[in-house]
């Protein structure tokens, strides 16, 4: 199952050099840990700081 | 090890995949599990439409909301959840040419789900009328069974073990490289809803966790408002994971269909960031009429970020008929929608790619630009305009993209002909059809006459209402689910009695590596010349619909009373 | 081909088409102008969502709204308050109080709270279809609508949120006077 072809990114007999935004588009982790952040924040916590700063009447 | 797991895979006559033996079952049995689920819910969604049809009135209320949570459930849960628990496998294991990372763990996932399903199910329809009905909401502080809420925790453990499974697979793929440079764009858009469904299923597990705690009086219970907030991130969410699954999906139909390739990998890829990023944010949408929030929130957060994942949307909405315009133009054939009459609308996958599409954008995506902005939203907010929506984008959209699927699938997994490819295509037809009017009379109702939605007897209100768009809602219905037991008809019974469909050889050599790219330079100007001008035309009227209804609707809100 | 890596290696460096660029362009303009609208309205428009709300013990609202209806005006249609702040209960299976009668060019502070469960404050004026509001009624917020009627008539006030087996006989009625 393993196909050896050496390193994706650097240039080689496999061709151009990959540019960095192609590499940043191609990494499905930091993707991950940013869609989740993003979603924390700005949609959990804003909301949380929103709710929790209603003052309370009775 | 590669010995022996290159002796368990054979080959895809129609796209020359590799497909691991061991994928298959599990596939195939997630699959087959949302078609059931499929069945159900729509057996519930016949009794439904003649309910809210107030001249037949079948249920009283008592049983309208039982079959109301039932069919809830099914459709944007389980029929949608299991189904893409498939995609997911397909888009890792089969695309990737890679053994699932754990058949043992999709298994396991497998039983939560389904274990998790039934006890939900099961308790929603047999538990004491003391206790409330869930809808699909189960909003707190409703006395929701405990029951319940355990079988909606086991089954979103059971779908985070499946994400886990997918994810854990794509890895295994990255470290053997047993794929050329970036992941095929399938794969990515699978990516995408999975990162979305995680987010999804983590705001169910909080909401559910916390409320299933504190029925057993374990903790205290939770502020109603909180609790509206982080359940419509599983609320919302999984119907985001149905979006960029139904996305991936369409991309996938036009290269089964007619051999489409993306036009731009760049723009394609951008969209689905987009999406990843900010789609979830959306889930405000449904917290626009409420108290508690600010509204910099509410307008930020129900724009998906300054439309960011609207514009991914409409950037989808283009890039997937260029693709297949492209295919077609590259076959031969031209002018402006010349290309659309060549397309093959007897092949059940293209028609199923066909339907979907429009009516997802044109029923579907207008009336969510619409209604949820943020003002507009007085207008509608749970009234039947809203299912009238979501019957648009889940149902004619992602559930049609499904059907179309599944029928690939039947053939090109199960290795099984489809019994009557005519009867299939004419399935796709009917069924959109019937979910067409059925939305249309929903989004009618609601926005025009204010119609509740669940409501089990409209007739005892003192409103104006339209017996004639009932009966549009009923009929339409009634057409809706014909052309859905057509499909699990067809679908079931080619998977068991279909003409077997051979595989193909295994390869005895490893496949050749991707060619190298033969402009160095980068500029491969084929592609900057490509003649999209019917895909843009086509977006342009509806880019013009949507400006239209949207004009529309701000000039029906400011003849409204002064609220504020 | 979506099922395969792209074959351009460096894809990223690959030409967008013309039509597609144009597309782009317009989408993002879209984008944009759907965004501006909202704070637009805010600004120009009459039709808002309020951002005014308050944490309150739904029993405790509940008692307010009933020691400030008994110092408002009962008349033969209803309760018609006398100053411009207005309080509403929602609770299983009615409203309270009802009927209002309010008056027509006065701005109304209406606050609303439930005793128990989530309700709806759907609000149509009679005989017409497309003249309506609807508002989610939380319980432990106090949520305050600001409202101005335009025109005389009567109101319907239905719940809209599945509130439990009998939320279908949630009616209630705000009679506004000229």
């Amino acid at each position: 199952m393993t196909i050896n072809e050496g390193t994706d990114t650097g240039a080689s007999e496999q061709g151009p050099r990959v540019p960095a935004m192609q590499d940043l588009y191609d990494n499905i982790w930091v993707l991950f840990l940013v869609s989740l952040l993003i979603v924390l924040v700005s949609y959990i916590i804003w909301g949380l700081i929103d709710m929790l700063s209603r003052p309370v009447l009775m | 090890m590669s010995v022996s797991s290159r002796a368990r895979t054979w080959t895809c006559t129609v796209t020359g995949l590799r497909v691991h033996e061991s994928t298959v079952p599990p596939l195939l049995v997630n699959a087959v599990t949302a078609i059931v689920f499929l069945l159900f819910g729509g057996i519930m969604a016949l009794l439904l439409a003649l309910t809210r049809w107030e001249a037949v009135h079948l249920l009283d209320a008592k049983w309208y909301f039982i079959v109301l949570t039932l069919h809830a459930w099914s459709m944007l849960v389980f029929w949608m959840i299991f189904f893409e628990v498939a995609i997911l496998y397909f888009a890792s294991s089969i695309v990737l040419n890679v053994p699932l990372a754990s058949t043992r763990a999709a298994w396991l996932a497998y039983v939560l789900m389904l274990g998790g399903a039934l006890l939900a199910a099961l308790t929603a329809a047999f538990q004491d009328t003391s206790y409330d009905q869930p809808l699909l909401t189960s909003y707190a502080p409703l006395k929701i069974h405990p029951l319940f809420l355990l079988g909606a925790i086991i089954f979103a453990v059971g779908a985070f073990v499946a994400l886990g499974v997918f994810f854990a697979t794509v890895w295994r793929a990255q470290r053997e490289r047993t794929y050329k440079g970036s992941l095929p764009l399938v794969t990515f858009g699978a990516v995408v809803a999975a990162i979305i469904a995680f987010e999804s299923l983590l705001g169910g597990a909080i909401a559910y966790i916390w409320q299933f705690l504190a029925t057993l009086g374990l903790v205290p219970g939770i502020d109603a408002e909180m609790y509206r907030v982080v359940w419509w991130l599983l609320g919302h969410g999984t119907q985001q994971i149905n979006l960029a699954a139904m996305v991936t999906s369409w991309y996938l139909l036009g290269t089964l269909t007619v051999g489409a390739q993306t036009v731009s990998e760049k723009v394609s890829r951008t969209a689905f960031i987009l999406y990843a990023l900010f789609i979830n944010l959306g889930a405000a949408h449904h917290i626009l009429s409420d108290p508690g929030v600010s509204n910099a929130w509410r307008i930020f957060n129900a724009s998906y970020s300054v439309y960011g994942a609207v514009m991914a949307s409409l950037i989808h909405a283009f890039a997937i008929p260029a693709s297949v315009e492209w295919a077609l133009r590259r076959q031969g054939h031209g002018g402006l929608f010349g290309w659309l009459r060549h397309a093959p609308w007897g092949n059940p996958a293209f028609a199923s790619l066909a339907v979907s599409l429009p009516l997802f954008g044109v029923l579907g995506g207008i009336t969510g630009v619409t209604f949820g902005t943020e003002q507009l939203n007085m207008m509608v907010h749970n009234t039947l305009a809203i299912p009238g929506h979501f019957h648009a984008t889940v149902v004619a959209g992602t559930t049609i993209a499904f059907m179309g699927i599944a029928y690939e699938v039947i053939r090109l997994l199960g290795l099984r002909e489809l019994l009557s490819r005519r009867w299939a295509t004419v399935q796709v037809y009917v069924f959109g059809a019937g979910m067409a009017l059925v939305s249309l009379a929903m989004i009618w109702l609601g926005y025009f006459f204010g119609t509740p939605r669940r409501h089990p007897a409209v007739s005892t209100l003192p409103l104006v209402r339209s017996p004639a768009l009932e009966a549009l809602l009923g009929l339409a219905g009634v057409v809706a689910v014909v052309g859905g037991t057509l499909f699990i008809g067809l679908a079931v019974l080619s998977l068991l009695r279909g003409a077997p469909r051979p595989r193909g050889p295994v390869l005895a050599v490893q496949p050749q590596p991707a060619p190298a790219n033969p402009h160095p330079t980068g500029a491969s100007w084929a592609h900057a010349t490509q003649n999209l001008a019917g895909t843009l035309t086509l977006c342009l009227i509806f880019l013009g619909v949507l400006a239209v209804i949207y004009a529309t609707h701000w000039i029906n809100l400011a003849s409204l009373w002064h609220v504020g | 081909m979506s099922i395969a890596s792209p074959s351009e290696r460096t894809w990223w460096e690959q030409p967008v088409a013309y039509h597609e660029k144009i597309w782009l362009v317009i989408s993002v303009v879209t984008g944009v102008l759907l965004f501006f609208m909202m704070p637009f309205w805010h600004l120009f428009g009459h039709q808002n969502s309020s951002a005014e709300s308050y944490r309150v013990n739904p029993q405790a609202f509940y008692q307010r709204v009933q020691d400030w209806a008994k110092t408002q005006r009962q008349t033969s249609q209803g309760l018609a308050p006398t100053g411009n702040e207005v309080y509403i209960v929602a609770y299983r299976f009615a409203w309270f109080p009802n009927p209002l009668v309010l008056k027509a060019g006065v701005e109304y502070r209406i606050h609303l709270s439930s005793r128990d469960v989530n309700h709806g404050f759907s609000l149509h004026r009679d005989g017409t279809t497309a003249q309506k509001v609807n508002f989610q009624v939380v319980p432990g917020y106090d949520y305050v609508l600001t409202m101005r009627f335009t025109e005389p008539g009567t109101y319907h006030l239905v719940c809209q949120e599945y509130c439990g087996l009998s939320h279908q006989i949630m009616v209630g009625k705000i009679i506004v006077e000229g």
